[in-house]
């Protein structure tokens, strides 16, 4: 998703300086606008890396970093050109090899996404497991792994009709309690832990809205191409839903360990505001279908502080249910 | 080289400190470090406090490993004890790619979405490092596989702890409450293996009381994870793919019969899921945790009617009541 660049950390920019030597070499020559391009990188940074690592070295036997204990650059092609060349190294020559943790993140997120219908039938997740687990070295037992867990049919639709750009008609059903077919233009798949969600250009409101894929149903493939919505998919947010305007904000009463739980709905930046057990919260929902749907998802945790209309709606609704089991107050 | 200024910036030192460790076959001292290494031989000779220059030794060294950047610290056996002695390195076999391991430019474009996954959390800070160090290979990388965003949280507060005792290979200690109980109960045990199902995170441990294999949901841990010194017991090979079997033989084996309101979201979303059988408006639907999905029956109100299992008809029946209590 597109997200301005945060600055730079002496992290990154270390490993920019520990990644640019093999990649130089890799490369034999290399232009400072393809390095940049590679990096992410802004050229003038990739010009300061260069700089830096062309009079870097090691103190040497006379401990005053002489020539001969210095990485050496073709200055002439660098100079003159923009070109980078490496003519000597020192100590550094190879890749970095990943770490047991940073293999382990990689891998469990490739077991997942083996499991997702674009890519569990490609052979070729296993020979980069298989590479990945040969690049770390010493190969302990795999400690950490997330659930391949049952994907709605339609995730494959939805993938075809993001790839081939084609347009969709659903019938989707609403936290309001409304049903009705959409036609949408499906451009980015999200998963949330087990949830599908899609993103998608709405026909009926004109607008980018955020579905949840197991609320779809009859999801078909049109014979109609997407209109261009590039300028549209840079503005999708990392947010799933974005307040607005007509938002209703309920004050709801948790314990403080429940906001991991609930932090899909918590305002965006939200941070306590006091260390107390128990907190309360001001949450936005679009209408009360939302609030009941959260409250009743989190019974023993949330309780709703006002306002009374709020209140009402979630007992009202939690009645109206014992009422199917003849325990209807 | 050029004289410096009076002050290196942090990469540049950290840059220079790790090729003079890894160029070191013995190893070099504190003191050798302090007084040759670029970044360092400025501010020792400008005059800087020797504490700060040790207290930024320690960051740096801390700074290294963070970067998973293998760095040794030996004590020669004659000097046991005196840590003015210590001499660290790099070992460079340690710190190379192994050799023959190549990645081609879809390869790296996987890895990087693997990585994607991670972005929250706890562990985005290694998948970071991971697509970094990717970038050291001269191969170009195919067009980014475009319109998927899949991502794992990994916001349970236990996690961390969790991972950290994991790797290190020791046992653990926790309240956990278990849902009904009015309380919650010590537990300690082995951490075996961290297992996200159906998109919650489960810890998978031998209980050091009982002598039993027991799984546990990260969110009822409701005490901060004490680390202990003892020892964990071991973890066989397949220890991960054992835990998510037993979730899921769990998920085949409880079967719910619910009465679902037709053309209804809830009708939708249950009908969806794996194993899912219909006969009219009744659905057989498997679940996990009986106490997970009665929250998320009791989130359909009227739409959905537990007929069977009697315990999971009582928990959502507890659930509504509490919910009309708590907003009477």
């Amino acid at each position: 998703m597109p997200k301005p660049a945060p600055r730079p950390t002496t992290s990154d920019n270390l490993l920019l300086l520990l990644a640019l030597v093999p990649y130089v070499l890799d490369r034999g020559e290399v232009s400072v606008q393809e390095a940049a391009e590679h990096f992410g990188r802004t050229e003038s940074e990739i010009v300061r890396a260069v700089e830096l690592i062309a009079c870097a070295g090691i103190p040497g036997e006379n401990q005053a970093y002489s020539h001969l204990d210095l990485f050496d650059i073709d200055w002439d092609l660098w100079e003159n050109e923009q070109k980078i060349t490496l003519w000597n190294t020192v100590a550094l020559d190879n890749k970095p090899r990943f770490s047991a943790r940073e293999a382990a993140a990689l891998l469990a997120g490739l077991q997942y996404l083996a499991s997702h219908p674009a890519y569990s039938s490609r052979a070729d997740l296993e020979e980069v497991m298989a590479k990945l687990r040969a690049g770390t070295g010493e190969s302990p037992p795999v400690r950490i792994a997330v659930g391949a867990g049952a994907v709605a049919d339609h995730v494959s639709l939805l993938t075809e009709a993001i790839s081939s750009h084609t347009s969709i008609t659903a019938v989707y059903h609403n936290k309001r309690g409304e049903s009705g077919e959409r036609t949408l233009d499906p451009l980015l798949l999200e998963s949330r832990d087990a949830i599908w969600y899609v993103r998608a250009w709405c026909h009926t409101r004109q607008a980018l809205r955020t579905f949840r894929v197991d609320s779809m149903e009859s999801v078909e493939l049109t014979s109609a191409a997407q209109a261009d919505h590039s300028s549209v998919i840079d503005d999708i947010s990392s947010e799933l839903f974005d307040p607005s305007p007509t938002d209703v904000v309920v004050t709801i009463e948790c314990p403080a360990r429940a906001l991991p739980i609930i932090a899909d709905y918590l305002p965006r930046g939200f941070a306590p505001q006091s260390s107390e057990d128990t907190l309360q919260v001001d949450i936005p929902f679009a209408h009360y279908g939302s609030l009941t749907h959260f409250v009743g998802a989190n019974p023993d945790l949330v309780t709703v502080v006002g306002p009374a209309s709020a209140r009402d709606a979630v007992r009202v609704f939690a009645e109206q249910a014992l009422a199917g089991y003849d325990q209807g107050s | 080289m050029s004289t410096a200024p009076a002050s290196v910036n942090p990469e540049d030192r950290l840059f220079h400190l790790i090729l003079a460790l890894m160029a070191t076959r013995s190893g070099l001292t504190k003191e050798h470090i302090l007084s040759t290494v670029r970044g360092y031989r400025e501010d020792t000779e400008s005059g800087m406090a020797r504490e700060s220059l040790e207290r930024r030794f320690e960051r740096d060294k801390d700074a290294l490993r963070e970067l998973g950047i293998p760095l040794e610290a030996t004590i020669p056996p004659e000097d046991d004890g005196n840590n003015k002695n210590t001499l660290y390195r790099i070992p460079k076999g340690a710190y190379d790619l192994p050799e023959g391991v190549e990645f081609t430019g879809r390869d790296i474009a996987l890895l990087n979405l693997a990585a994607t996954l991670w972005r929250e959390g706890t562990l985005s800070k290694e998948a970071h490092v991971a697509t970094r160090k990717l970038q050291s290979f001269g191969v170009s990388i195919e067009e980014p596989l475009l319109g998927f965003a899949p991502l794992i949280s990994t916001r349970d507060p236990a996690l961390t702890k969790l991972r950290d005792a994991l790797e290190s290979g020791v046992r653990v200690k926790f309240d956990y409450l278990k849902p009904g109980e009015a309380a919650a109960t010590s537990r300690q045990v082995s951490p075996l293996a961290l297992v996200n199902h159906e998109g919650r995170w489960h810890l998978y441990s031998h209980e050091t009381s009982s002598d039993q294999i027991k799984t546990f949901l990260l969110r009822r841990i409701v005490s901060s994870v004490t680390v202990l010194p003892e020892a964990a017991v071991a973890a066989s090979e397949t220890v991960s793919s054992d835990a998510l079997r037993d979730l899921e033989a769990l998920y085949n084996n409880q079967i719910a019969t619910l009465t679902v309101a037709p053309d209804s979201d809830a009708w939708s979303a249950l009908s969806q899921r794996q194993g899912t059988l219909s006969t009219g408006a009744t659905l057989e639907v498997h679940y996990t945790d009986a106490d997970i999905f009665a929250s998320e029956l009791s989130s359909y109100g009227n739409d959905v009617v537990v007929l069977e299992p009697a315990d999971l008809r009582e928990r959502v029946i507890g659930h509504l009541q509490k919910m009309v209590g708590h907003h009477a």
